[in-house]
């Protein structure tokens, strides 16, 4: 579900965009509908034009258990 | 200075090189410890543990038992966390409440309290978003470089870059994928 999910970030970023340093910071399983849903977050470097341009980024994923289809990407805001 | 500590590789490394440091305890990772010195097969019928998006089981508690070994007397608690701690465990089911304070006293006998005055506190504009409780947290470790070891990805989020931080999250997930620790 991981790999789901990071290719599925690596489609969605524009040619133009760099990111690097990708990193798992959490993953849950929920059951929705009575299927099992893997929740789960990661996080990269969004590089700018310069290296020193780069900010931190989360994203929410949810993907399904029995297929590894990615459900919803969504960012998580910080407080 | 490394802040992103992913698992007990880098706990180890981060304490070698950094002998003096101490862990400071965010509420919910201390209540998973809490609750699983006072019974492991508990934490995963604990509603504290499995409700509000939370999944705990035994081997999350053994998780986090292995990174409290790691600081022996070196556990830091405030205040704010040993109150919200107290009136959250008030939600424990009745027929184990008794016991459970008990070893949460036992337990707590270990450890340290450290308090940062509300003055300091109050100076501190991020109060408004986080509370005192975290802001606390970030307080106590910015100032006596220790780390903060939490469950909230937007306290994580929000000071990783600041002070060194231990994401449990990222900690299980790691665990889970099968990373080495």
């Amino acid at each position: 579900m991981v790999l789901a999910a990071f290719h599925y970030l690596a489609d969605i970023i524009p040619p133009t965009q760099k990111i690097t340093d990708v990193r798992v910071e959490a993953i849950q399983p929920v059951t929705k509908d009575q299927k099992t849903i893997w929740k789960l977050v990661l996080s990269y470097d969004n590089v700018g034009d310069f290296p020193f341009d780069k900010k931190r980024e989360y994203k929410q994923f949810e993907v399904d258990d029995t297929d590894g289809r990615v459900l919803e990407m969504k960012p998580v805001d910080g407080k | 200075m490394e802040n992103n500590l992913s698992n007990l590789d880098e706990i180890e490394r981060f304490r070698f090189s950094h002998y003096d440091t101490h862990l400071i305890v965010d509420t919910s990772a201390l209540l998973l410890f809490l609750v699983g010195v006072y019974d492991p097969d508990y934490v995963e019928h604990c509603p504290l543990l499995t409700e509000n998006g939370k999944y705990y089981k035994k081997k999350q508690f053994e998780l986090i038992e292995k990174i409290f070994q790691r600081f022996p007397g070196k556990i830091i608690i405030t205040p704010h966390v040993l109150s919200e701690v107290n009136m959250l465990s008030k939600k424990i089911g009745e027929e184990y409440r008794n016991d459970y304070f008990l070893a949460l006293v036992r337990e707590l006998e270990k450890h340290q309290e450290y308090c940062i005055p509300l003055k300091v506190l109050l100076k501190n504009g991020a109060i408004v978003e986080f509370g005192f409780t975290d802001i606390s947290l970030i307080e106590a470790a910015e100032k006596n470089k220790w780390i903060v070891l939490t469950d909230d990805l937007r306290l994580y989020m929000a000071f990783n870059t600041k002070v060194p931080m231990i994401n449990f999250n990222r900690v299980v997930a790691m665990e889970q994928l099968g990373v080495s620790y």
